[in-house]
């Protein structure tokens, strides 16, 4: 059963230079139970796929078509203040900067309880005692809970985030790029936490993140976005081992790993496409080594290659010969740096 | 150079009332620069009738659009000549506060340590002077004269501008392109007048539109209490004869005009000042 | 322990850096009335605390750790915007640590740094020409037009081409992997021969930050220069360093090739910091976590820093801070199990 269907969701934002098309026809199912990636370059749109689920969007953003619907609901149909129940009880959101979203002059722990007893039907203690189980869980001693905001260290702040994300057994978690802005170690605490947490209350997880090796430790599924589309989906084994669009090609090999051999890094040349004044065909041509002219003339559908894995290329056919000419640097024709004059 | 100007104009232009504030101020500054000859007599000179009768206290006429004082001036070209002292204390008041001004916050912001300490403590004291009573203790004392005014204004006004600009000079301090700065060798005195200065600039704008305003409103109170220079006419000085004339509430002639180009004059300022604060701060933009 | 310090290090031969018990202490603020009744309660963040190592010319030498280590106090230190505490720098056999005025000025000339951010690390109101012209003048390089010859070929060399249509642009006009090219640029016009990069591509998007790093990497090899990468992940360190040396609470706790250390780590810290690098592939051992944030530089613990969180700690890391010990010729580890 899916726990979010998110049907052909077209969102456009008003610019000053014209509509830019940021999200353009998304589809997207997620499993109960299971995590997925929303992986891709800043500007992908991958931010506005999931803060339309909660209707966060900026006042200059418009849905333009699209069905979200969310454990049987229709989202868009929901009047507002059932999606405001619906919201953290539900669905719960860890923002960018969830680091700084608590209030400097309250403790913490009151802030939390406070938080669930506005939702929630429990005594006082009772709730105190739960969230201290939590913050056990998220990594941080229960005494804690007595300290203001500015005793806590950025990962701290965070974690304790999450403890209230958690707090009332949300179906599903929504976490954008919770942890680029701490350092690995932080950073895989709370990956793992979040991950332990949230199994052990069966609940499904949408992470948003341009780090695909974070994906890799984390979720079942992943969807590869660029410039408001899904350019591939599949579970995680699958992208990463028979990745089968250039796109995903191309991220892979601009990570370095610490374990595999040592090999040079890729960067895909160019940058992501103008969304106001976009071409008819692929967008990700451009920048693709392998396009050929019917990229450039026509998008290519989304076509099932697997069971439950899609992409969206029209040399699908070619993918085990692209993929090995993908790990080559000349490939890409990187710009090489001109030599010094003087 | 020319594109950076006209995004700012771009910039400026949105903002409705700057644009009004910056009209009325030109006006202003136009009808000064040519006074002498848009003043249609001599405003010290006491006039008379087409029937050879004394000019006192006229109400409005054609003549006399703004009619006339109890001894017979013209009142329109005593405002005309009287925005002249106006724009001079404004401007160069404005502009001298806003140099020390920066120049202190600057220097406060940038070093720290005990020459922060020194000249914020400094600032302190001055925020504890009450401006109008010193302004005119000072003239007093110095004796009347422009010059002793805008020295009057100055040295109390500069305390905002400073405060302002310590407070952003801070702030920029902690950004890496100062650090930046140091490690390709540049000078304390070359981080502050090439790389802060350009930064602070607008604000300080900012603060100099708003020094105007206070300016002409205090050389307006000091003349209108009787401590301006008496060989000259101000609208302070125009509003004072008429309250020693005791016509302020039988003569509403006498003393609206004079009255309403001080608030005209003052509130423009204000307009500008926040229209240039759009541009320095980019976040307003966005409403 | 310092006798221990003292032992010459791994790589001799003529270095171009030599760094000899480096301590960076920062005075932490105290009231009026403590600091005249107690002022030997002042309190001090040792960011680094004793840091000895060597750098050749043409050598990388990577800087790992957690935030709050001190490797980016040690970074700035090297480079001269902090002055030193204690111990000693040596540049091409100079002492550096307190030098003043136009000595300093010398120095900055050959060494430099490439900033974590590179939306703070220009000044907003330059255009990419003054940008990088500053330095020259100051230095001053040449006439006006061989000025103008170094910064096109500079801005060439950083991947900013056509050089010509990056002169008049503003930062807030540029891409942020293009910022990073520009404060790289601004760094290499003056051909300086020790580079410091501080987590350059931390705040880059993922599909920029490999070519950023080629950069700096070609750079380095070309330009011969000595170089310090900073970063808290070992797989980018891995990639851009032949030597890394792991930082806990302002010291070097393990130090060797960077093959070596990640392969085979010694210290139980830099198997954890190993363990904690995300990986791209899958089926691999999931992370190995260390609990609880990291001690406070300003309340270090007594004995070896790192025993509270040590996972095989023993009675004496509680005692005795551990020695420096030499492993083999190519390893360095301070850490009692190796003594």
């Amino acid at each position: 059963m899916n726990l979010l269907e998110i049907k052909n969701l077209k969102i456009v934002y008003r610019t000053q230079a014209g509509e830019a098309r940021a999200v353009d026809g998304i589809d997207l199912n997620l499993t109960a139970g299971k995590n997925l990636g929303l992986v891709g370059e800043s500007g992908c749109g991958k931010s506005t796929v999931v803060r339309s689920i909660l209707r966060l969007l900026p006042p200059n953003a418009r849905i333009e078509s699209g069905r979200i619907s969310f454990d049987g609901k229709d989202l868009s149909k929901l009047p507002e203040r059932e999606l405001e129940s619906l919201r953290w009880q539900e669905i719960s959101l860890i923002p960018q900067g969830a680091m700084n979203s608590l209030d400097p002059v309250y403790r913490v722990g009151d802030q939390i309880v406070e938080a669930i007893l506005a939702h929630e039907k429990a005594s006082r203690p009772e709730v105190w005692a739960r969230v201290e189980k939590l913050f056990d869980l998220v990594g941080l001693a229960p005494f804690r809970l007595r300290d203001f905001p500015h005793q806590y260290s950025g990962g701290m702040k965070q974690r304790a985030f999450i403890a209230m994300a958690l707090a009332l057994h949300p179906k599903l978690i929504i976490a954008d790029e919770p942890t680029t802005a701490l350092d690995v170690i932080v950073q895989g605490q709370i990956l793992r936490r979040i991950k332990e947490i949230h199994q052990l209350q069966g609940g499904s997880m949408i992470l948003v993140t341009h780090d695909i090796s974070v994906v890799a430790e984390t979720c079942h599924e992943v969807a590869i976005m660029y410039a408001g589309k899904i350019m591939e989906f599949g579970r995680v084994e699958e992208i990463f081992q028979e990745p089968a669009h250039p796109y995903t090609m191309g991220l892979k090999n601009a990570f370095p790993s610490v374990t595999g051999e040592r090999r040079r890094l890729i960067s895909i040349p160019g940058k992501p496409p103008d969304l106001i004044n976009s071409s008819p065909g692929c967008l990700f041509a451009p920048r693709c080594p392998f396009a050929t002219s019917l990229c450039f003339r026509e998008m290519p559908a989304e076509q099932e290659i697997a069971p439950g894995h899609l992409a969206a290329c029209h040399h699908l056919d070619r993918r085990e010969e692209l993929r090995v000419r993908a790990q080559k640097e000349d490939t890409w024709g990187e710009e090489r740096p001109v030599s010094h004059s003087s | 150079m020319l594109a950076r100007l006209q995004e700012l104009w771009t910039i400026f232009r949105r903002d409705r009332l700057g644009v009004v504030g910056l009209l009325i101020f030109t006006l202003f500054l136009l009808v000064a620069l040519f006074a002498p000859y848009l003043a249609p007599y001599d405003p010290m000179e006491s006039l008379y009738r087409p029937d050879g009768s004394f000019a006192r206290q006229d109400p409005p006429s054609w003549r006399h659009p703004f009619g006339t004082t109890r001894m017979g001036r013209d009142v329109l070209s005593q405002v005309i000549i009287g925005s002249r002292v106006a724009l001079l204390v404004g401007l160069t008041s404005a502009f001298i506060t806003t140099f020390i001004g920066t120049n202190i916050g600057l220097i406060a912001g940038y070093y720290g340590g005990w020459i922060d300490d020194l000249l914020m403590r400094l600032t302190d004291i001055v925020y504890g002077i009450p401006f109008l009573p010193f302004a005119i203790i000072l003239v007093a004392i110095l004796g009347p004269g422009l010059t002793n005014t805008i020295i009057a204004i100055v040295l109390i006004s500069w305390r905002t501008t400073a405060r302002v600009i310590r407070s952003q000079v801070l702030t920029l301090k902690q950004r890496t392109f100062i650090e930046a700065a140091r490690l390709t060798g540049a000078s304390n005195l070359r981080i502050i007048y090439r790389h802060l200065v350009p930064n602070v600039l607008p604000l300080s704008l900012v603060y100099t539109a708003l020094n105007l305003g206070w300016a002409i409103m205090t050389e307006a109170s000091i003349s209108f209490l009787g401590y301006g220079d008496p060989r000259l006419v101000s609208w302070g000085s125009i509003l004072f004869s008429a309250y020693v004339a005791q016509a302020v509430y039988d003569a509403w002639w006498w003393v609206g005009p004079p009255g309403l180009a001080i608030t005209l004059l003052v509130m423009s300022g204000f307009f500008i000042s926040r229209a240039v604060e759009e541009i320095a701060n980019p976040r307003l933009r966005e409403r | 322990m310092s006798a221990e310090q003292k032992k010459p290090g791994l790589s001799s031969g003529t270095a171009l850096l030599s760094v000899n018990d480096l301590k960076v202490h920062f005075p932490q603020k105290q009231g009026l009335v403590e600091a005249v009744l107690h002022p030997e309660k002042r309190r001090y963040l040792k960011a680094v605390d004793g840091v000895t190592f060597k750098l050749q010319a043409g050598e990388t030498l990577g800087v790992a750790g957690e935030s709050g280590c001190g490797k980016t106090t040690l970074a700035k230190t090297l480079v001269r915007l902090y002055r030193p505490t204690e111990g000693e720098i040596l540049f091409l056999g100079e002492r550096i640590a307190h030098l003043k005025g136009k000595e300093l000025t010398r120095f900055r000339k050959k060494a430099q740094m490439v900033f974590q951010d590179p939306y703070e690390s220009l000044n907003p109101r330059f255009t990419v020409r003054a940008i990088l012209e500053e330095p020259l003048v100051i230095h001053g390089f040449g006439n006006a037009r061989e000025r103008q010859e170094r910064i096109v070929s500079t801005l060439g060399m950083a991947g900013l081409l056509p050089p010509e249509a990056f002169l008049p642009r503003y930062p807030h006009e540029m891409s942020g992997g293009q910022r990073q090219r520009v404060a790289i640029a601004r760094v290499l016009v003056l051909e300086p021969s020790f580079l410091v990069a501080d987590e350059p591509v931390s705040m880059l998007d993922v599909s920029i930050r490999a070519g950023v790093l080629n950069l700096l990497g070609t750079l380095i090899q070309r330009l011969g220069l000595a170089g310090i990468y900073i970063s808290h992940d070992l797989s980018l360190i891995r990639y851009m360093c032949d030597r890394t040396a792991v930082m806990y609470l302002g010291r070097i706790v393990e130090m060797g090739s960077t093959e070596g250390v990640i392969r085979h780590p010694l210290h139980p810290y830099t198997q954890a910091l190993v363990a904690a690098v995300p990986v791209p592939e899958i089926g691999r051992p999931s992370r190995v976590n260390l609990e609880d944030e990291p001690p406070n530089p300003l309340d270090i613990p007594r004995g070896c820093r790192f025993h509270p969180r040590c996972p095989r700690a023993k009675g004496i890391c509680q005692e005795v801070p551990p020695p420096s010990v030499v492993v083999d010729a190519d390893r360095q580890v301070e850490c009692h199990l190796y003594s």
